[in-house]
């Protein structure tokens, strides 16, 4: 049996075609398509009137575009790799088409096993070599009556059978990356191009569904100072919120909030609590932190940096937005156990030099405290929680040098794990992938067969979900002990020999894990050894417990 | 030899002319802008006619 986890395709070139045989092309055209998340639709604008018969696209984007930084994109641009999550820095380029999924051995399902062991297949198609051409016929008449009246939708169907059929899923076919030589992605290119095909007649009646989210419009006037904003020059641009644009007085703001007690029932704690600057904004050593009734919470605490490229957060991605994250710990009864009324009380009546009153009409233009206005002043501070400084970036710039160990971690984090190819390396990329060293995924690492806590499934109800959790950055993550959303892994080393030899197969284990061996990549203790030094590298040395700027340590 | 100076009722009159032409290429503009279209384009991903549900194991290996 086989099931189907992702499907993401990247397009460009688009052309349509008349009935004339003339061809209307639009070259600076992209889109992202993401068949899990719904997003599988995609604009037209300016089509003039006239009747069309073929509509015409690449899978993939030109060898310009592919070979270009990524990082000067606009934040929504398709191919920002922020909005994608498919570009794959040092290994050169974007994915064209994410295929991935589970599937059952034929020799176990033939055998009539109870106990069938899924496997995963992880296939990629990249490379300017790959590049995709699709035709498709279609039936489109435009008349010239006015724009705003129409609403058509072309349907074109993408038959999945047409790219499996007659492939037997092995460990042969499991997994291509699109390597020079590989058979397998030049078959399946071919098949994904037959595998259009026309859909439903245009459809004239049905809803228009806009590819980008209309941004929301800025309240009024900026407040305050702009606040200057620092990131790595390889860092895709990130989508800050318009309506909530960072100031100095509003991060300041942010700052003093996120220290200040007060938040807390009691006055016990603050964020900082368990978000400490010093060690790594986490809770120094502990697996789950103790809230202000002495109870401990259900999930190690997060790292803070780099959140402004993240859309969901928490372990599960319940929080849409930072501003409603911020809040969420206040009122946890396992945290701070505080109402937010009692919260903005407690602001209005608290003196000082400088009072809340005085400090909130610094930030927001008038002195009222409201729960929003906390809200969004951490907001802003935890978005100016950066870190692009370390070791890497300074190798990266060739203003450093690896050591040898530290070279073989990194060649070992960026290659697969493809042993039929003569690929042996620790296949980390593919979820901590890019300058972040992350993704905005969430995934079953196979920690166990039956999850006790059922991650992103609580968040979203979805079977499929059931196990998994954010994939957190490893930039700093050598200060950021334990590990897992449960702290189960105390050192760094443990974390890693986990997907050496202790992944353990479930039914929503990630298809770039369940494609490995039973148990993980079987690295000798050496490659172990390289890669905790290769992940030592992303450590930002100012914010090293001791180090003098780590309480400034957010964006200079 | 030096162009007789304009007088202001000339001077006006030219104006309205750049005016005029301004606005009929704008008319124009927005005539050809009004009878464009916008599709939308829907991929709809499926396997053997059936919208592709995610996570469902709904087929056999080597599916023929």
């Amino acid at each position: 049996m086989l099931a189907i986890t992702r499907l993401d395709l990247l397009l460009s070139g688009l052309a349509v075609r008349r009935t004339d045989g003339t061809w209307l092309e639009k070259n600076d055209w992209f889109a992202y398509l993401s068949g899990r998340a719904g997003r599988t639709n995609f604009v037209l604008r300016g089509l003039p009137p006239g009747d069309y018969d073929r509509l015409q696209f690449n899978i993939g984007v030109p060898p310009d575009l592919n070979h270009a930084a990524p990082a000067k994109l606009e934040e929504r641009h398709p191919l920002n790799p922020m909005v994608n999550g498919m570009h794959w820095n040092w290994q050169g380029g974007y994915v064209f088409l994410a295929l991935e999924g589970r599937f059952t051995p034929l020799a176990s399902a033939t055998a009539g096993s109870q106990n069938q062991s899924a496997s995963g297949f992880s296939w990629h198609l990249a490379t300017d070599r790959l590049l995709m051409n699709v035709e498709v016929p279609v039936t489109l008449a435009l008349s010239g009556e006015r724009a705003a009246d129409r609403r058509t939708t072309l349907r074109v169907a993408l038959e999945l059978a047409q790219v499996f059929d007659g492939i037997i899923l092995d460990d042969e076919t499991s997994s291509t990356h699109s390597r020079p030589e590989d058979r397998l992605a030049d078959k399946l290119r071919q098949r994904v191009e037959q595998a259009f095909l026309p859909g439903q007649r245009a459809d004239t009646a049905g809803p228009v569904e806009k590819l980008v989210t209309p941004l929301t419009a800025q309240s009024g006037p900026v407040v305050g100072t702009p606040y200057r904003f620092t990131m790595s020059a390889a860092f895709p641009k990130p989508a800050l919120p318009r309506d909530n644009p960072l100031t100095m007085e509003g991060v300041a703001l942010g700052r003093r909030l996120f220290n200040d007690p007060l938040l807390s029932r009691g006055g016990k704690q603050s964020c900082a609590s368990c978000h400490q600057m010093q060690a790594g904004t986490v809770d120094a050593g502990k697996a789950f932190s103790v809230g202000v009734d002495g109870q401990p919470g259900k999930r190690n605490a997060m790292p803070l940096y780099n959140l402004a490229w993240k859309s969901e957060f928490f372990w599960d991605g319940r929080a849409k937005s930072l501003r409603q994250q911020a809040l969420m710990p206040i009122q946890d009864e396992l945290e701070m156990h505080e109402t937010l009324a009692n919260v903005v009380g407690k602001l209005k009546a608290a003196g000082g030099a400088e009072s809340y009153h005085e400090v909130f009409a610094w930030a927001f233009g008038s002195s009222d405290i409201t729960a929003e206005r906390v809200g969004l002043a951490l907001e802003q501070f935890l978005l100016t929680l950066t870190s692009h400084d370390a070791k890497f970036d300074r190798v990266m710039r060739r203003e450093a040098l690896f050591t040898a160990e530290e070279q073989r971690g990194f060649e070992l984090f960026h290659t697969e794990h493809d042993p039929r190819r003569g690929l042996f390396g620790a296949d980390c990329f593919h979820c901590h992938g890019g300058p972040l060293f992350q993704n905005v995924a969430f995934a079953n690492n196979g920690l166990d067969h039956e999850p006790r806590d059922l991650g992103r499934y609580l968040a979203t109800g979805r079977e499929g979900d059931r196990g998994k959790f954010a994939v957190p950055s490893l930039r700093n993550v050598e200060l950021t002990a334990p590990y897992m959303h449960d702290g189960r892994f105390a050192t760094l080393e443990e974390a890693v020999f986990h997907y050496v030899r202790g992944v353990r197969h479930s039914p929503t284990l990630d298809p770039n894990l369940a494609k490995h061996p039973p148990g993980g990549v079987r690295l000798p203790p050496e490659d172990v050894r390289a890669l905790v030094a290769f992940l030592r590298t992303l450590t930002e040395e100012s914010l090293r417990p001791g180090a003098r700027n780590v309480a400034l340590a957010p964006s200079p | 030899m030096k162009a007789p100076a304009l007088t202001t009722d000339q001077r006006i009159a030219r104006v309205w002319a750049l005016f005029t032409v301004l606005a009929l290429l704008l008319w124009l503009r927005n005539q050809v802008r009004g009878a464009e279209s916008e599709v939308t384009v829907a991929i709809e991903p499926r396997f053997r006619g059936e919208p592709l549900v995610f996570d469902q194991l709904t087929c056999t290996n080597a599916a023929r």
